[in-house]
This record gives structure tokens, sequence and C-alpha cells, in this order.
């Protein structure tokens, strides 16, 4: 297991943007955990400057690397903080998104017939709902707030996992390995667990680095509409005071680093992902 | 024909699921939406109106059938028939969204073409890590930048809007098909189109590269065709079936995106509208918006399947 | 005259373990209106050398040195233009993988008016119906011109491609392992057709394979090569009935006879050499019955050993000796028997 693991790394390793992705995405996860050390204000305090003045809308400086916002809070306090929504609903949705579209697809895929249909007809439909319009009015109509937000996106972006599970399991199957295993009398949850799914996670690692970018742009989305829980200091929803200021004329201090934030981090995704990828489809390898 | 029913088939479900989606969530849905300062009368009336006042299974068969004759009830917000307000909005997003995934498609074919038939070039390293760029910022975040950079530094654009205040149109054609429309419409389908453009761009390489890669490329300059007919004709043909392929999926991601780029811009469409009509708790206008924006993405994937089938004779549809 | 000329050609491949000689200083000459034969196993670099002709080689590929001459024109230094009107025009070619040569997306016989409009001009379906002729030639339905690829099987592609290389009457087809995927029979009447059609327009052919005995009936010279150098030149006749080289001997044992006579097939047993690191001696030395430490110290230099007949090997003069033990079974070491197959 050990030597297997070993092995992974050292072909994860030959991809030089997936080592960056991995160090973007480990740096990201350190400041998000150590946030409340590492911010040097409280995000939502109103701040004065060394003589008495509120500090509106500073520039960056010494005291305020990335400047402050209108109301006089620090932003790169806000920044570090608010990696922890990101990381939350990121790393969240994305286990939920995998496990549930692992399962559906091997479901899908092992069982075929009917079950095959009606999960894949299901697929379809889901395909053709619009995904932010969809999570904007589930939010609304639940209520902001970050399991809320965590529904809305697992609920529809298990659909392209569970797609690319189950084609990956109708090959499989045509594989000897599992007809053996069928011939020895295995029950059909022992193949699936026990024989299938070891083939297929190097795959559903590839879509939850993924679905990782993708539910942290969805949830920047939402609360950079309004629909992110007030109490709490997230990318998205800086960005949206910030847009509701109009601060883009004239604060880019306020807008760049969160935006930019939320791009390093999608784009660590992307990278590991890629990484994944030549794991999971040795084929890619010798290009 | 099989693809039709089943088009027909996912709209069904789509339907039924908005169905359940304004009405079985926890609390009365209306409740929220409803205004509590309106006249008991007057709330009746909406409910009524909605006919929330009958059992479950009537409901739904209402609810069918006034979708069947378009009728989308009458706005909270506006209290005007909601099929007048979201048509106008319908053809503002599909203006929007067809100029962006046209240059979407146009670049990311051509360029993730380009950067196949000159790999290893840093060209190419560059390109690519330009395109993953721009798909990680967010849209909404890059309209944002656009809008600082290109409308306000340097005044090339208006800051939003679909035409320039104060004017009057007559008539469809003299809206759309002006110098003025084209100047709004440019900055927000060209963002749009740089936060998509990752999709046919990395798809479109891939899938060059393996194309060059075949035995009919050679034949091809073999039979002393030239350069540009071997790449072109042959290899860009093929080549452009996978991304026809992923054409699907990225309506379908665009028209989620249409919801931000038209709040960033300003862009008088449907996505804008849905955000409103959320905020304004107008709910008529909010569902018929998701329907709509639902078929549209139904209808793009049936059009995007049926264009596959034209463009590889290998496909039939039984 | 010489229509083609080729003077010590040499090609290397860049691969990730270093640099592979594929072809190793190679002369040969085609008399216009002669086909020749050019044998070897799979790797032995055949098909880089027809390639080459036509400047088809892969990115990764380089010509190191030697010469190319068509016609009189030296084919390396041709401008792009010049080159592109000759491909087809002058030198057709038959593809080796014919099942995948064909572009998926676009019917046969547009194809085929392609290649001929590129280098004519004339109308649609003028050129429609020439085709039509050339499809009836090669006996193909001329209605299956309108049929897209997939709708072909791997024999109607190879007849496809035969009227396709025929259709403007080149002085030089490359036919590279041009019936491979078929079956013998379909090999022989697909081999004749192309000999007939093509000899009576004068043309040369390039007959590339790694099955001697296809070559017996159709060229009048062959070229045996292994590992990117010629083993052996001369006329079909004497090839078949006197061959001199180690190599060629074994090739012959390796197919089924031309005469039909019932026989045996006897493999030679190894693996070609590698390309990237090679010795200095003879490359075949390693699967040699015959080889001495001589063949592995130092490499043959080619001999003539009779007018237009050449060969390189040490052991030349005991050829006589060797082309009696080489028939015999237990020569060749491992006994691989290969039953006789149609």
């Amino acid at each position: 297991m050990l030597a297997r693991l070993q092995e992974l790394w050292t072909i994860f390793r030959r991809d030089r943007l997936g080592v960056v992705g991995l160090l973007i995405f480990t740096l990201f996860l350190l400041v998000a955990l150590f946030a409340p050390y590492l911010a040097p204000y409280d995000p939502m305090e109103s701040l004065y400057r060394p003589d008495g003045s509120f500090a509106r809308q500073d520039p960056p400086s010494w005291r305020h690397p990335f400047g402050t916002t209108r109301m006089g809070r620090d932003v790169l306090s806000q920044v570090i903080i608010g990696s922890r929504v990101a990381l939350l609903v990121g790393l969240t949705s994305a286990f939920i998104t995998t496990f549930i579209g692992t399962n559906i697809g091997l479901i899908a895929g092992y069982y075929g017939g009917w079950i095959d249909d009606l999960l894949m007809r299901l697929t379809d439909i889901v395909y053709g709902i619009p995904f932010l319009p969809f999570a904007i009015i589930l939010v609304a109509i639940l209520g902001p707030g970050l399991t809320n937000t965590i529904i809305a996106i697992v609920l529809i972006s298990w659909r392209t996992t569970a797609r690319v599970i189950r084609s990956q399991v109708l090959t499989l199957k045509q594989r000897t390995f599992i007809e053996a295993a069928r011939l020895t009398g295995a029950s059909n949850l022992r193949i699936i667990y026990r024989h299938l799914v070891p083939n297929v996670l190097p795959l559903s690692l590839v879509y939850t680095a993924l679905n990782l970018g993708w539910a942290i742009m969805t949830e920047a989305s939402i609360s950079f509409l309004g629909y992110g829980d007030p109490r709490l200091v997230s990318w998205g929803s800086i960005l949206f005071s910030a847009y509701v200021a109009q601060a883009v004329y004239d604060a880019w201090w306020w807008v760049g680093p969160p935006g930019l934030a939320i791009t390093l981090l999608v784009m660590s995704g992307f990278f590991i992902s890629r990484a994944v990828e030549e794991i999971a489809n040795p084929r890619l390898r010798e290009r | 024909m099989r693809r039709l029913a089943q088009m027909v088939l996912t709209l069904f479900v789509l339907i039924t699921i908005l169905f359940f989606l304004f009405r079985i969530l926890p609390g009365d849905p209306l409740t929220m939406f409803l205004d509590a300062a309106l006249p008991v009368e007057v709330q009746e009336l909406v409910r009524a109106q909605f006919g929330l006042d009958k059992p479950i299974g009537e409901q739904y068969y209402l609810y069918m059938r006034n979708l069947l004759r378009g009728e989308f009830g009458v706005s909270f917000y506006y209290r005007r028939p909601v099929l007048e307000i979201i048509g106008d909005k319908l053809i503002n997003t599909l203006f929007l969204m067809v100029a962006s995934l046209t240059i979407t498609f146009a670049v990311g074919v051509l360029g993730g073409s380009l950067v196949a038939w000159q790999r290893g070039s840093t060209l190419e390293t560059l390109a690519v890590g330009l395109v993953i760029f721009l798909r990680s910022a967010p849209e909404f975040w890059l309209g944002m930048m656009a809008l600082a950079l290109f409308s306000y530094r340097l005044p090339l654009f208006p800051l939003g809007g679909m035409n320039t205040p104060g004017q009057n149109f007559h008539g469809f054609l003299e809206q759309y098909f002006s110098l003025d429309f084209l100047h709004h419409l440019l900055l927000p389908a060209l963002v749009s189109a740089s936060y998509y453009l990752a999709t046919p761009f990395l798809v479109m390489r891939g899938s060059m590269i393996e194309v060059m890669k075949e035995d009919f490329i050679e034949m091809a300059r073999a039979k002393g065709l030239r350069e540009r007919q071997v790449l072109y004709r042959h290899g860009l043909r093929n080549a452009l079936l996978p991304v026809v392929t992923v054409l699907a999926l990225l309506i379908g991601f665009a028209i989620g995106g249409q919801v931000l780029i038209e709040t960033i811009f300003r862009w008088p469409g449907m996505g804008r509208e849905m955000v409103l009509a959320v905020q304004r708790n107008d709910y008529p206008v909010a569902q018929a918006a998701f329907f709509l924006m639902g078929v549209t993405v139904t209808f793009l994937n049936f059009l995007a399947d049926l264009l596959y089938g034209y463009l590889d004779p290998r496909v039939t549809y039984d | 005259m010489n229509l083609l000329e080729i003077k010590n050609l040499k090609i290397v491949y860049r691969t990730q373990a270093g640099e592979a000689r594929a072809v190793d200083g190679i002369d040969l000459n085609l008399t216009a209106g002669k086909n020749l034969g050019l044998v070897g196993e799979s790797g032995c670099g055949k098909s880089t050398v027809v390639r080459s002709i036509l400047r088809l080689l892969p990115p990764n590929a380089r010509i190191e040195s030697g010469r190319i001459s068509f016609d009189g024109k030296d084919l390396s230094k041709l401008p792009e233009r010049e080159l592109e009107s000759l491909r087809w025009q002058e030198i057709s070619l038959i593809p080796q993988g014919a099942m995948n040569s064909l572009d998926p997306v676009y019917r046969v016989g547009d194809q085929i008016v392609e290649a001929i409009l590129a280098h004519e001009k004339a109308s649609r379906p003028e050129v429609w119906a020439r085709v039509e002729k050339l499809f009836d030639l090669v006996g193909l339905a001329p209605f299956r011109l309108r049929d897209f690829p997939h709708q072909y099987s791997g024999g109607m592609k190879q007849r496809a491609f035969i009227a396709m290389a025929l259709a403007l009457h080149p002085k030089l087809i490359i036919a590279d392992e041009p019936t491979t995927a078929l079956d013998v029979i379909v090999q022989g009447q697909i081999l004749r057709r192309i000999k007939e059609i093509h000899q009576l327009q004068g043309g040369s052919m390039i007959l590339v394979t790694h099955d001697i005995s296809v070559v017996a009936e159709t060229c009048h010279e062959v070229a045996i090569m292994y590992a990117g150098k010629i083993m052996e030149f001369g006329r079909v006749e004497e090839i078949f009935q006197e061959p001199a080289h180690p190599y060629t001997m074994g090739l012959k044992n390796a197919f089924p006879s031309v005469t039909g006579e019932r026989r045996r097939l006897i493999s030679i047993p190894g693996k070609p050499p590698d390309l990237i690191n090679s010795s200095p001696g003879c490359l075949f030395a390693p699967r040699c019955p015959f080889a001495t430490s001589l063949c592995f110290r130092e490499m043959p230099a080619e001999q003539e050993i009779a007018p237009g007949h050449l060969a390189a090997c040490h052991h030349l003069d005991r050829r006589e000796e060797l082309r009696v033990r080489a028939q015999k079974e237990d020569t060749w070491g491992e006994e691989r028997p290969v039953s006789h197959s149609s």
C-alpha cells in the first residue's frame, strides 16, 4: 500500500503544474486553519488611522497591506478569514459530490438495464437544470447559509462525476477480473466495493479536484449576488460589498485580492486534477 | 426521434421539479414572497390566482395547463403579465449568449488548433496558462475588472446597459441592429467569452494533437494538398467533433454565467431579471425566468446533438 | 535512365532513449518501368525510406545525410510548392494503414476527386465520371463512391486506394504493405491488378513488404533490408534461386513458397537489434546461425557477386554450402514450427 502511494506520488511529481497546484492548495489550507492567528485585525471591525481619523478606503500601506474598505475594515484580514468559507464549502461539497456521483455511476454502470436507464435519464435531466440560477433560487427559498449553499451545489454537480464513473465502470466490466470475481461467487456489493472502487478511485479524485474549484466558484457567485450568510466573511461577500460600493473604480485593492484568491485556489484545483488524471489515465502519460 | 422524446421528457421533469421547488419546500413559499403589508383580501386573491387554495393534485394540473398555454401569471412587481416582461429579456439574453458563445468557439477552435500545430512552443505554454487563468477567475470579477479598465480608465466601452439611455426605438431592427447596441454588447460578450474559452480551447488542442497523428492526415499530404488544406479541411474538420460534444455542456454552463455577467453589466436579460425578481419576491417572474432558462439549455443541447450527427457521418439516429 | 536514385541515405529518429538510426547509409536505384521490392521485418526502416522519398517523415525524424533524386530532381531541396505538385501527380502512395487512411468525415468519392483536383483544372462532374471508371477497373461498384469510409470493408478500402493511386498516372507508385490486412487470395488478386494497370501506363512501383513471397510475381528487383541497411540486392530470380545472404535465406524459409511447394515454415529466432546502441559488427550476427567471431567484430562491406547482385556478408564465398544448411530446420536453433496456412 505504501509502495503504491509512493509510486503514485512519483507519477504526480512529474507534472510540474500539479505540484504547483498542490503547493498553492496547501498554502490556502494552512491559512484557513490558522486564520484567526494570521489575521492582523478583526475583519468586521471599523478601524482608525494613527491620527484618530476613520480609515475609510485607505490604499495599501504597511499597516494595511491590502488597504481598507469603505467601512474602514482591513481587506487582508477579510481575505484571510474568507479563505475558511471557501475551503469549508469547497471541500465539503467536493467530497459529498464525489461520494454521491461515484456511487450513482458505479450502480448504473454495474447493474445496467433499467437501473442504468433510470439513473442516466435522471442525470440527463439534471444536466438540463441551469446550475447557478437553481442555486440562487434554492438558497433564496431555503434561506442564506453555508449548509443551504452546499446542498444546492451538491444537488447539481454530482452529474458529471456520475457520467464519467459510469462509462469507466462499463469498460472495467469487460475485463476478466470482474468476471473472475463473479464466478467465485462474490456478491454484487463485494464486486462493486472491493473490485471496482479501487479502479475508479483515481478518476473520482480527478473530479473531486474539479468539483472543489467548481464549488468554490459557485459559493463565491452566490455570495456575490448577496445570498451569502450575512454573518460570515467570504471572498464572494467581500466582492459583493465592493461592487455595491462601486469600489472597482477607485479602490482596486478592495476588489483585486479576493478575486485573485478565488482564481488561485480554483486554478490549483485544475492543476491538481490534471496531474491526477495522468495517474488515472495512463495513455496520457505517453504524451 | 428518440432524442426528441428525451428532450420532451427532460422538460417535463424539469417543470415538475420547478413546481415542487416553489411549493413543497419548508414553509409556505408564497408567504415568504407575499408582502405581509398587503391587505388580506389581496393576499387571498394572489393565493387563488396561483391556485394555492386547491389540493396539490389539482394545483399540479392547473400549473401544467397554464405553462402549456404560456401563461406565467402576473408579476407582483410590474403588475403586468409575466410573459410580456420576460419575452424581451429572453431575446436580450439570447443575443448576448449567442454572441459570446460564437466568439468563444471561433477563438477556441482556431486558437486550440494553432497551439496544437505548434506543439511545445512558448506560445503554447502561454496560451494554455492564460485560458486556465481566465477560467479560474470568477466571471463577475473579470467583468468588474474589465469595466474598471476598459470603460472607466480607458473610456472605450459604455459602463453597462444595452443601449444608450434616452433613445426611443421604433421596432426591433432599430434596437438590435445598431452600432450603439453592438458597442454595448461587445465588452460583456468578450468577458464571458474569455471566461468560457478554456473549454473549447483545451478540448480542441487535445483533439487536434490526436488527429494530426492519424493516417489520413499523412495521406492528405501525400495527395499533394496544400498544407493549409491538410490542416483545415482534414485536421480541423475532424478535430472539431469532440468540441461539438462539449458545446452542449458549455451552453448549460453559459446560461448560469449569464446571471452574473448580466448583473455586472446591467444587461436587461433574463438572468439579471431572475436575480432581481428573487430580491423583489416577485415569485411568478423568478419561476418563469428559471423555467425559460431550463428550456433554453435543453433545447440548445438538442440542437448540439443534431449538429454532431450532421458533422459525423458515423452517427446514426434510430 | 534511373527514375529514382537514393545515395547514402541516413535517417535518425529522436527518441526518449536517444537517437535511433532507422536508415543507415542506403543506396537504391530504380529504372523507369521496373518494379522494386523492399523487403524486411517490421522496424527495419523500409517504411522510413519510402516516406522520406515523399518527405512525409514524422517531426522527430531527421535526414542526416544522403540524396534522393527523382527524375533528375533533388527531392530534399525541392521547394514546398513544387513538392506538393509532385506528390501524387508523379509519385503516389498506397498506404500501410489503409484502414485509417481515409478521412472518416468525407465520402470516399470526394476524397479521390480531391486528390485529382489538387493537380488538375477540371470540372467536378468530369472528374467524378473518371473516378467511376477507375472504381470499375479495380473491381468496385461505382455507386460505392457515395459511401463513407466506415461503410467499406478493409479490402474495399484497399481497392479504393489503388484506384486513387492510379488516378493521375504517376511515374512511381509506392505501395507500403498494401495487402497485409487482406487474406492471401485477395492479396494476389490485388497485386496482379496493380501490376497490370500500372505497367500498361508505363509506371514503376516500389513494393514495401515483410513477406518476401509477395514480391516474387510483382517485382523485377528486390532489396532486402535489415536494421536500416541493405543486406542483399538483386534481380528477383537471383534472390529467390541463389540467395547469398543468410538473412535472405531465413526470410525465404519464413514465408510460403511461391511455387506452391509444401514445406514447413521456419522463422528466424530472435528480435531485430536495438537501433540506438548498435554494435560494430554485422547487425544480423546475433541472430545468424553461421556467424563467426569476425562477424561480431567487423561490419561486412557490400560486394558484387554477380552483375547487379550485391550482398553484405563475410561468408559470401561459402554461400552454396550455407544455402543447403539454411533449408534445414535445426540450423535455425529454437524450433518454432509454423503451420502452413492457405
